[in-house]
């Protein structure tokens, strides 16, 4: 016989079990029809069975019944638990019977000192004297069996059985609910903890009273790490608390969560967590929020909920639909997995509840809001500004990644939550309606931080926990003094906090000093890191690695880079390894090392971390598209500087369809998709492709963020690569888009933007036309630019590049040396080729200008040239440059070598009619 | 410390550390006790109703080991590894009294199981049954534990259910209809 045949079999005579005794040969003479071998088989089965075998064999072979303890006989069995069982005692004095329960050291109870606990429960009993606690009405000690004692018998069911059976509406079953909670705050107030709060553990009796029975295994509060053999005991794992599960100490929170659970079955039908699905139920209690009970109630089944509804009088809609976010937050403050989280007292616990049957505001749901932007940041600190900014609409730089991080989390319910947090949190209307308004994103940051210093009442913790939110957010938007000054605010109102937790201390401290690096305290930044080392110590991990974050920026920025990578490393090291390439906290540190490596021109390790780090997310599902394209743009960044901008270029826009399925066609991060594309292709001198990347960036931007840096960055670009491409009345169009933005935004930025704008639309319009008054006009521009560029070098560089190409053009070798020497000092013989290569064919101009040989010119240039690749663009115009000078142009072959290198530039032609006119003969 | 209280020591804590074979070897040595026990209670207290099997266990746990304590969450595995270890004790002895036909010696087979309440009756043939057990494993493995767990460590249906996580009602099906099962696979 096969198991499934002997399954078979076997369903069929549990089948006929069921039946009463005498209804079992028709049904059998029914299976020898119509499966006769089964048939055959049961039959064999049936004659072999004993009935007796099906009955409770307490009743029949229990030898304890009968026997007398004190003044009673147990008369039967009421049941076993994990540390004694039960039995139905008798007093008989001749006038009254007495029932009680009487509770015996079990059998179960190996090793467990089941005796030590019987009278421990004894004692405990008899100090607790409530109307909703069994009471304790006598004790002794036999010989034979132990301690034992007897207590009220409670002839009842379970309160769920009793609730279910009864009806109750979700009122009464809250009234039913708050007297155990009485029980149990009574028990609190005379320092015991029941541990064990369950529905079998509470039977309500006909008088509809609510009784709290099982105190097995109860402790005093004092006793907590005194007897470690009084924390370590059975309990049921489904009403188990996170502590419980994990080990860790009893107090009376774990009550807390008892009697959460306790109500949340009451008003659901079900725990929160059953043992089922791919966490055990262990794993759940410890690791999962409890699935709110809108979901429970919206997942069931149609009988099912068609039957609790029933058990509840109401219809199933209306049960589904009666789930207020009020209770939610009762119950999800009731269930925290830390027990610091949890309401602090049974009794506070019961007021919310009260509050909420008066449709009182309840203090939860203030709670939760803190709760969330605590556990938020605490869990996600890196992702804290990512979801800010997906919020806020922000692309630029980091904003950018850190954007990309929160894709990760749209995928988990958490995103929602915390995206609509953050939205109550800033109270911004929607940010992308920025439309021409002087409102920017840490303007209305700042906002939010001194609506959050002025609302009252606010908790002295919570308002720190905002501000260090909103502190955080500014910080990762580079505006550190509005950080700072958030944070500082934040450090401020810990002081009124009492009940601040470290952690946030901590956190605010260790933000501090980051924001501090940024500001004027440079120099300490490192030693407070030091210093605040040992305190990150206690608290979450999450903490010491932004902290090793904090250090590997500093490093960088300071030069250190192989300190960074030392720093970053360790960062690495502290991150779950379980952690998959979804983890975003572990990606983002992979990638900064990635890039260290990068820098450091360890070249085949970065891309070899590249490689390692996108083969890893490339097994992602299609959800994780967002991450894969955020990874794949920052190894093309590898790539490009590898110099491999070919690769760089066609995983890009390899990837633009994934990310318009991502982020959709029409939206910022489509846009800056658009950027990085765009920047591939200008790199790779594709400078068609690139303006029709930067055109579409700017179309979308013009959509998203009318009027704001963003869209004036993608004119300017545009403008850019029309420049490279010779169509200068075009670039100078798009100069000029992007100048009206500046002028209108006119902060300190957009006005030295406008300046630079306005001096490249005069010198689009030069080299569109040159003559001696265009000339004067981009000169004027320049100097009116460089007066306000201040010190920044690469803004300084490109003015002082316009005056000496302008220069060259009019043949005034004078005004050329001079911009051309300026501009030699300031571009270093360093790694940017681009530059050296700008300067290094202004100087075979000037050179050719003097009619000088030129030879060491062109020599540095050609070795540039050799180093930088696939540079399509540098690659033509070098060759457009040999060409003009080989015999005025005379050669076939260089005729071909530049139409062929202008066409990889520019396929539409623009550019190669532009050169081929400056080479006539080639035509 | 005698050497055996020593040995015991040693093999909990290996089982407890994690090691599943510390306690094939730990249980002859609890059973040759129980067995001391039982001897002597029998002995001494004729006509007393039962020892509880799982309270001499506790007793002689706790005698060996001191105040140490145990685990709890290992109970499954001691209980289950205690089933089949009591199984294959008294089927050797049982066999090795078919060999030796004066039989008895210093320990009864009944006495023990009397002893320790086990609920196998009198007349069963425990080298058939075993067999018989062995051939239910493989159909129904659940059902053969149930049957291991009540017939060599005289667990309780309430009992049996809680340690396997299952409800009573289920485990008296399974009990009855194993019991029925071996009933008619012996009779054949």
């Amino acid at each position: 016989m096969s198991a499934n045949d002997f399954q078979h079999i076997k369903a069929r005579f549990h089948a006929l079990l069921d039946l009463d005794s005498s209804l079992r040969e028709a049904s059998l003479n029914q299976l020898l029809i119509t499966e006769p071998s089964v048939g055959r088989e049961v039959q064999r089965w049936l004659d072999a069975f004993d009935d007796n075998d099906l009955r409770a064999e307490a009743d029949r072979i229990d030898p304890l019944l009968g026997i007398r303890l004190g003044a009673f006989v147990l008369t039967r069995r009421l049941g076993a638990g994990g540390m004694g069982v039960v039995y139905l005692g008798e007093r008989d004095d001749g006038e009254v019977v007495q029932c009680v329960a009487i509770k015996l050291p079990g059998r179960l109870a190996l090793l467990a000192m089941a005796d030590t606990r019987i009278a421990r429960e004894r004692q405990l009993l008899a100090s607790v004297s409530h109307p909703n606690v069994a009471r304790l009405i006598d004790a002794g000690h036999s010989a034979q069996l132990g301690p034992w004692f007897a207590m009220e018998y409670v002839e009842g069911e379970s309160i769920i059985h009793h609730a279910d059976h009864a009806r109750l509406d979700t009122s009464e079953r809250i009234d039913l609910w708050l007297q155990v909670t009485d029980a149990v705050a009574h028990a609190h107030s005379h320092a015991i903890i029941h541990r064990d709060l369950k529905p079998a553990n509470v039977l309500v009796d006909s008088h509809g009273n609510a009784k709290l029975l099982d105190f097995g295994i109860a402790k005093l509060i004092e006793e907590v790490a005194v007897d470690p053999a009084v924390t370590s005991v059975a309990f049921t794992a489904r009403y188990a608390s996170p502590e419980q599960i994990k080990g860790g100490f009893a107090t009376t929170s774990t009550d807390v969560h008892g009697l959460g659970v306790l109500l949340y079955e009451l008003l659901c039908g079900a725990p929160p967590f059953l043992d089922s699905g791919d966490l055990s139920l262990r794993q759940s209690i410890v690791t999962r929020e409890p699935p709110s009970l809108r979901n429970a109630l919206g997942q069931l089944a149609d009988d099912e909920a068609l039957r609790r509804a029933e058990a509840r009088r109401v219809s199933v809609q209306h049960m589904r639909r009666s789930v207020d976010a009020d209770i939610e937050a009762i119950l999800a403050k009731a269930l925290r997995k830390q027990p610091v989280e949890r309401y602090a007292s049974v009794t506070e616990l019961a007021a919310d509840v009260r509050r909420y049957r008066r449709g009182a505001p309840v203090i939860a749901r203030r709670a939760t809001l803190r709760y969330r932007v605590g556990s938020f940041v605490r869990r996600h600190r890196a992702l804290t500004a990512g979801a800010a900014i997906a919020v806020l609409g922000l692309v630029a730089g980091l904003g950018v990644a850190l954007q990309q991080r929160a894709e990760a989390l749209q995928a988990g319910e958490r995103a929602s939550v915390q995206n609509q947090l953050l939205v109550g949190l800033f109270s911004a209307a929607d940010p992308y309606n920025l439309r021409g308004s002087s409102l920017t994103v840490s303007e209305m940051l700042a906002a939010a931080s001194n609506r959050t210093i002025a609302q009252e009442g606010l908790d002295p913790s919570l308002r720190a926990g905002l501000l260090d939110a909103i502190g955080h957010a500014l910080f990762t938007l580079g505006r550190s003094q509005e950080a700072d000054d958030a944070l500082a605010d934040a450090q401020a109102s810990l002081v009124n906090a009492d009940n601040a937790p470290q952690e946030l201390k901590s956190r605010i401290a260790l933000r501090q000093i980051a924001a501090g690096y940024e500001l004027d305290r440079k120099e300490q930044a490192l030693p407070a890191l030091d210093d605040l080392w040992p305190q990150l110590q206690v608290g979450s991990l999450d903490l010491r690695i932004e902290a090793l974050e904090s250090r590997t920026h500093i490093r960088r920025a300071q030069g250190e880079l192989s300190a960074a990578l030392i720093d970053v490393e360790a960062a690495l090291a502290l991150c779950n390894p379980d952690c998959g390439a979804g983890s975003n906290g572990r990606l983002s540190l992979r990638l900064k090392r990635m890039d260290l490596l990068s820098e450091l021109k360890q070249r085949d390790a970065a891309l070899a971390e590249a490689d390692a780090i996108w083969s890893e997310v490339s097994g992602l599902p299609e959800s994780f598209d967002g991450i894969r394209v955020w990874v794949g743009r920052q190894r093309a960044d590898v790539l490009t500087s590898a110099g491999r901008g070919a690769e760089a270029e066609k995983l890009l826009v390899d990837l633009a369809p994934r990310a318009e399925r991502a982020y959709g066609s029409i939206s910022n991060r489509q846009a800056s998709m658009h950027a990085s594309i765009e920047y591939a292709q200008r790199r790779r001198g594709h400078l068609r492709a690139a303006a029709e990347s930067a055109a579409r960036s700017a179309q979308i931007y013009a959509a998203t963020l009318p009027g704001t840096i963003y869209e004036a960055f993608a004119h300017k670009v545009a403008g850019d690569n029309l420049r490279g491409l010779g169509d200068f009345d075009k670039a100078a169009e798009a100069f000029g888009r992007a100048l009206v933005i500046y002028q209108r935004i006119d902060d300190a930025q957009s006005r030295s933007q406008a300046l630079w704008c306005e001096m490249q639309i005069a010198f689009a319009r030069y080299q569109s036309a040159p003559g001696a008054d265009r000339r004067a006009a981009v000169e004027a521009a320049a100097s009116r630019h460089l007066a306000v560029a201040g010190d920044d070098e690469a803004y300084r560089s490109s003015a002082i590049a316009v005056l000496a190409e302008v220069a060259l053009t009019s043949g005034d070798t004078i005004a050329a040396h001079r911009h051309i020497d300026a501009l030699s000092t300031r571009i270093a013989l360093g790694d940017d080729t681009s530059s050296q290569f700008g300067l290094g064919i202004y100087r075979v101009q000037l050179a050719q200008l003097e009619g000088r040989d030129g030879r060491s010119e062109r020599d540095a240039v050609e070795s540039i040239v050799r180093a930088i690749g696939d540079d399509a663009l540098k690659r033509a115009e070098w060759t457009s440059l040999v060409a003009s000078e080989a015999a005025a142009g005379q050669s076939d072959v260089a005729c071909q070598q530049v139409r062929a290198a202008w066409l990889e530039v520019d396929p539409l032609q623009v550019a190669l009619e532009r050169q081929l006119s400056k080479l006539p003969h080639c035509r | 410390m005698s050497d055996q209280q020593a040995d015991v020591t040693q093999l909990l804590q290996h089982w407890q550390g994690g090691d599943a074979a510390a306690l094939d070897r730990l249980l002859p040595l609890v059973y040759d006790e129980l067995r001391r026990i039982a001897a002597h209670e029998l002995r001494s207290n004729r006509g007393h109703d039962t020892l509880q099997p799982t309270a001499l266990l506790n007793d002689v746990f706790v005698r060996l080991l001191g105040s140490a304590t145990l685990d709890i969450s290992n109970r499954k595995h001691l209980f289950t590894t205690a089933a089949r270890v009591m199984r294959q004790l008294l089927i050797d002895r049982a066999r090795a009294q078919q060999r030796d036909k004066r039989g008895g010696g210093q320990w009864q087979r009944v006495d023990f199981i009397e002893a320790m309440a086990l609920p196998i009756d009198a007349n069963t043939q425990l080298p058939e049954l075993d067999e018989a057990l062995t051939a239910l494993a493989a159909l129904d493995p659940r059902m053969a534990q149930i049957v291991e767990l009540r017939y060599f460590v005289g667990l309780e249906v309430s009992e049996v259910g809680q340690l396997l996580g299952i409800d009573e009602r289920t485990v008296y099906r399974d009990w009855a209809t194993a019991r029925a099962w071996l009933k008619q696979r012996i009779a054949d």
